[in-house]
């Protein structure tokens, strides 16, 4: 469904990936780990396109992401489903508005197909009451919820969720953690979490992996991946302040 | 005035839906933000302008004509005459025409300035201010360069 070779991405003079490369199967619910400021984000926006790596290829499907021209490439994005991590709803639109515009914008459908939809995806994401709100007038964990439902009505193949739970009560997190397990298994969608979220991770994922100073260092199915040898994975899991995660950036910190 | 009321506004919208990830929310949907951002702005600063300055130079010659009254007696019937005399059909259409122009400039600047915010909060506010001064700076360039084309290749 995706794939990442070998991808180097440099802003200004600081590296974010180095040789970073990953493969994700059909319906498969991948889980990125790191760091913050790891590249985590970087990634989901360099599939998206909206990024463009210094080095390397990026696939979705039979696209070349890399070396596709604006036109077909927002075709392609058609496919795809983002959930930015503040949600990134157009504030100056309501929650229905927000959910339909790309139903409005893309699509020839009437005003009573597009408002069936919203009404099914509002439903599924369990705010339905809330369509005539701004988005200033939502809490943190409704705006993830509608920012979801958004990104689902053009029943995207692969949805790509940046930190969906951060910031959000253990509760509504797990009803969101919970919303995108039910969407991959009932609509065959393939999703792409990047999070450093520890509970959310395990819950979500079929597969996680772990960035480290750009590069992907441990990947396997989470309860392969809880036992990793990794020190830099156990560190990360663990919590602890001993160990290659505080020694690098100490490292990198006497060095400059 | 065009470039300080709604130019600074189209930069201080488009400039905070670039700073909240809105803008890159819109392109990852698919929807070019030039077409559904840039588009409908440009195209509304293009048809408004040539409105406004119609209706501007109306109040223009209107209070002139009070002013006149008020400091030296001219009555109304008589300065009618003498705008009449004076106004060329073709400063009118060139008048028309620069404010297409003029509207237009505002409008892309405007928008550059504000999809091109970077730094948050403060990123906006620089983005405001330098989008109104280049727009003015931009405007009243190009109006010397029109008038002296104007003047130079076609003298009255």
């Amino acid at each position: 469904m995706v794939e990442l070779r070998d991808v180097g991405m440099q802003f200004e003079d600081k590296k974010v990936l180095d040789g970073f490369s990953l493969k994700v199967e059909p319906q498969e619910r991948l889980v990125i780990m790191g760091q913050t400021g790891s590249g985590k984000s970087t990634i989901l926006r360099l599939i998206l396109g909206t990024l463009r790596p210094n080095s390397g290829s990026i696939f979705f499907k039979r696209f070349e992401i890399t070396r596709l021209r604006r036109r077909k490439l927002q075709q392609v994005r058609r496919h795809m489903g983002m959930v930015y991590q503040y949600s990134a709803l157009l504030s100056s639109r309501n929650v229905r508005d927000n959910v339909a515009l790309p139903l409005e914008e893309l699509t020839d459908k009437s005003r009573s197909e597009i408002d069936k939809i919203v009404d099914e995806k509002l439903d599924l994401v369990g705010m339905k009451d809330t369509e005539d709100l701004l988005p200033e007038e939502l809490s943190g964990g409704m705006k993830k919820r509608i920012a979801v439902a958004r990104s689902l009505v053009l029943e995207p193949e692969l949805i790509l969720l940046d930190e969906p739970s951060a910031g959000l009560d253990p509760v509504i997190a797990s009803v969101i953690d919970e919303l995108i397990i039910s969407l991959t298994e009932k609509s065959k969608v393939t999703s792409i979490t990047v999070t450093h979220e520890m509970d959310s991770a395990f819950r979500i994922a079929t597969r996680m992996a772990m960035l480290y100073q750009g590069k992907v260092i441990e990947e396997a199915e989470p309860e392969k991946f809880k036992q990793s040898k990794n020190p830099v994975v156990a560190q990360f899991l663990s919590g602890s302040t001993k160990g290659p995660i505080l020694e690098g950036s100490q490292d990198a910190i006497t060095k400059k | 005035m065009l470039a300080a009321r709604i130019g600074a506004a189209f930069t201080a919208e488009l400039g905070t839906m670039q700073v909240s990830e809105e803008v890159e929310a819109i392109e990852a949907m698919g929807i070019g933000p030039l077409r559904f951002l840039v588009a409908p702005r440009l195209l509304a600063l293009f048809l408004l302008m040539p409105c406004l300055s119609t209706v501007s130079n109306i109040a223009a010659i209107f209070a002139s004509s009070l002013v006149s009254k008020a400091y030296f007696s001219i009555a109304f019937p008589y300065f009618l005459d003498l705008v009449k005399d004076s106004l060329l059909i073709r400063d009118i259409i060139t008048g028309v025409l620069k404010s297409f122009l003029f509207g237009l400039l505002i409008g892309a600047i405007a928008c550059y300035r504000g999809l091109t915010v970077k730094g948050g909060a403060a990123g906006v506010g620089t983005s405001t201010t330098s989008s109104v001064v280049t727009a003015i700076t931009t405007v009243i360039g190009f109006d010397t360069l029109y008038n002296i084309v104007y003047t130079v290749f076609f003298p009255t």
